[in-house]
């Protein structure tokens, strides 16, 4: 009789080995399917690196949601496919253009309403493959440029449109990136919610996955937002949006990640994610769930020369280093505030220039 | 009434509950439903009411504590002013919550009779030396060999521990100091296994092959009370607590050790049953929650709000056999945490007792 409690406490701890731990490598096999997708009559798009989320692909028409400012595609048409295609890019930069491969000009952007909203209309013939890029005209150029960094709007929706008015005040502002926390939970009706609003601001906001934007399994955010962790590059600087929702980076982001990092070694590299590997508060520790692992993070990042880390999560705005990397944790959105801190709502206003390039950051205040 | 009549009566009055009290079954259903939510009902349903009342208060004050360090986040946005009480106040209520019922449930379903007795004696020899598995997502490594030996003289402690990997270049050592000014100590018996101590030390933390690690000092204050002392029906049982700080300095391949600087909470606590009696075959089991993430088993792994926030929980045992005489006992303890890594691991313990205790009036 005297082993019957150990026994119950052993099955208590079993079922939470069994149940409890989320499954490693979900999000990235959700990742793996956006930017794709195929039609009977054979038409099938790729969008390289995951960049885009497919919304709607019908006969003669594609709709895409950006997530990055530079966008490739590959686009074979179908046998029975119309004589022309008409491709609708959500959340792209005001003066993007569309280009198909060796074409001596651009496609003509159709006139529309919103900015980070374009359309084309392209002729195409069955059997064609297409190889198109979505990038405004100066994207592989180096130069000056800056954009900035919003998180954790979650319950603050309503008063998100605060946002817009500055950020249209911004001088060569050319894209927002965020760490998350878009909405307060994970449905596909705050999601389009959140996009709609996203809509109204003067540039694209790209943004990776929060812990509120996951209630539990990532059905939603690929087919509305795309991949949780991406990289691209604009102008010669390369930005790295990682998951980190579960407090932790799933085996295959360490792996792109590495790639990631291979190839941006000499120039200037950001990575942004949502729950940052520690908390300068450590008694606080919204951070990794492994203070292990975030250091293990932060030692591949610093080893590889990343320039800049941007952390969401907390509703503060802080400087600090992390593994000798500048590190700004920003969670102005609008959700809860820290209290005492003297913050409230912001974003962060990122200069890229100077010689040798560098990172100037500035904080923005909404009042 | 003189002051020792009321103390005979109150004694007379929980010695009679106790004679009448009947556990079972339907006792450890009531500590379910309603009990999950009333602490105390299963032991009022086996028939003490004084205990349940006990109980219901514990709770009461873990629910309160609870209440209030949740408040204090939520309304301060989680400031750094105030996170650390308030995170330590949270933990606090969700200790006494979980121990109050884990007491009212195991009271109610197997009774003081059927559980074990503590040792009311303590080592001057302990050490524990094996084997730990460690499936980590993370992480590439999965067999250590640990040990940890405690020295007892008098009320102090020192306690030196390593693991070191099998199957990769990875160590993590320790050095701990306590002191214990309740409690038995070596050579002093007394009446149950409740103490409390201040335990002070160091901890060094190698990945080798990544070349990175952290040294790291901690400080806390650490108890055990046996819940006989709260009802005589809670025999057999303990809970556990631990509050304290620590900081962590940290080098990578690319920086020096202190290129990061981060402290940390310490804060956990327990609920255990004892096994077997001391004079023969005894041991004790608990199941636990341990606020540290800089551990082998991390942060509790789960996806959505307040993932990252709490450290891992385990259980953990000792099964001593019968003494092999001059003071020397063998035997076998094992522990299984879960948290953003699952640990489990059988140590083989060696305890060293030498000459007779002297019993503490």
């Amino acid at each position: 009789m005297r082993w019957q409690a150990p026994r119950l406490s052993l099955l208590i701890a079993l079922v939470c080995v069994a149940g409890c731990m989320p499954p490693d490598g979900a999000h990235c096999r959700q990742d793996d399917k956006v930017g794709q997708a195929s039609q009977a009559d054979g038409s099938a798009v790729e969008v390289a690196q995951g960049l885009a989320a497919v919304h709607v692909f019908t006969e003669g028409y594609l709709e895409l949601w950006a997530q990055s400012p530079v966008l490739h595609l590959s686009y074979e048409v179908g046998a029975r496919a119309p004589a022309t295609l008409r491709v609708r890019v959500r959340n792209i930069p005001a003066d993007a253009v569309l280009w198909p491969f060796a074409a001596a000009e651009p496609v003509l952007r159709l006139p529309g309403t919103r900015p980070t909203v374009g359309e084309w209309l392209l002729p195409v013939s069955p059997g064609q493959r297409l190889e198109l890029e979505v990038a405004p005209p100066d994207g592989a150029a180096a130069g000056d440029f800056a954009f900035g960094v919003l998180s954790d709007i979650q319950e603050a929706l309503d008063r998100f449109g605060d946002f817009a008015e500055p950020l249209e005040a911004e001088a060569g502002l050319r894209f927002v990136i965020s760490t998350g926390d878009l909405a307060r939970n994970g449905t596909a009706a705050s999601f389009r919610a959140v996009q709609a609003a996203l809509e109204a601001l003067p540039v694209p906001f790209y943004s990776t996955i929060g812990n509120h934007d996951l209630p539990g399994v990532v059905p939603h955010w690929g087919d509305i937002f795309g991949r949780t962790s991406f990289h691209f590059r604009f102008k010669g600087v390369a930005f790295s949006l990682l998951d980190t929702a579960t407090a932790s980076l799933d085996g295959c982001v360490y792996e792109a990640l590495q790639g990631w990092l291979a190839a941006s070694r000499g120039g200037l590299h950001v990575v942004a994610m949502h729950i940052p590997p520690f908390d300068p508060v450590g008694t606080r520790s919204g951070a990794f769930r492994s203070r292990r692992e975030g250091l293990r993070l932060l030692n591949t990042l610093g080893a590889a020369g990343v320039d800049m880390t941007f952390y969401g999560h907390l509703h503060t705005a802080m400087f600090f280093a992390n593994g000798g990397i500048p590190a700004w944790i920003s969670g102005g959105g609008g959700a809860i505030e820290e209290r005492m801190d003297g913050i409230g709502r912001h974003y962060l206003r990122v200069d890229v220039g100077g010689v040798p390039r560098d990172l100037q950051v500035a904080i923005r205040r909404i009042e | 009434m003189p002051e020792g009549d009321v103390l005979a009566e109150a004694s007379l009055v929980e010695a009679t509950q106790a004679a009448t009290y009947q556990p079972g079954w339907l006792p450890a259903l009531a500590a379910v439903v309603p009990g999950a939510l009333l602490h105390g009902s299963g032991v009022f349903a086996a028939g003490d009411r004084q205990a349940a009342y006990r109980l219901l208060g514990m709770q009461g004050a873990g629910v309160a504590a609870l209440g209030s360090g949740i408040a204090i986040l939520a309304l301060s946005g989680a400031s750094r002013k105030v996170a650390g009480p308030a995170i330590s106040l949270t933990g606090l209520g969700a200790g006494l919550f979980f121990q109050s019922w884990m007491a009212d449930f195991f009271a109610a379903a197997l009774g003081p009779d059927r559980l074990g007795r503590p040792r009311a004696e303590s080592d001057t020899v302990a050490l524990r030396t094996g084997y730990r598995y460690v499936h980590d997502p993370v992480f590439a490594y999965t067999s250590f060999w640990t040990s940890r030996l405690d020295l007892h003289w008098g009320g102090w402690r020192l306690s030196p521990g390593a693991w070191v990997g099998l199957d990769d270049d990875h160590q993590r050592t320790a050095l701990h100091v306590a002191y214990r000014w309740w409690g038995c100590t070596p050579g002093v018996a007394c009446s149950d296994g409740s103490r409390l101590e201040l335990e002070g030390g160091t901890v060094y933390h190698r990945h080798g092959r990544e070349g990175f690690g952290f040294w790291g000092w901690e400080g806390s204050l650490r108890g055990r009370l046996d819940l006989e002392r709260i009802a005589p029906v809670l025999a057999g049982a303990f809970i556990e607590g631990e509050w304290g700080w620590g900081m962590d300095f940290v080098y990578y391949q690319h920086a020096d050790l202190g290129e990061d600087a981060i402290d940390r909470l310490l804060l956990g606590f327990a609920y255990g049953l004892y096994l077997g009696r001391p004079e023969a075959g005894h041991g004790e089991v608990a199941i636990y929650y341990d606020h540290r993430r800089e551990s082998f088993a991390g942060g509790f792994a789960w996806a959505g709000v307040g993932s990252g926030s709490i450290g891992h929980v385990g259980l953990r045992g000792e099964w001593s056999f019968p003494p092999l005489g001059h003071g020397h006992r063998l035997g076998l303890g094992w522990d299984v945490q879960v948290g953003s890594a699952i640990v489990a691991g059988l140590d083989v313990v060696y305890r060293w007792l030498p000459g007779a205790a002297e019993v503490r009036p």
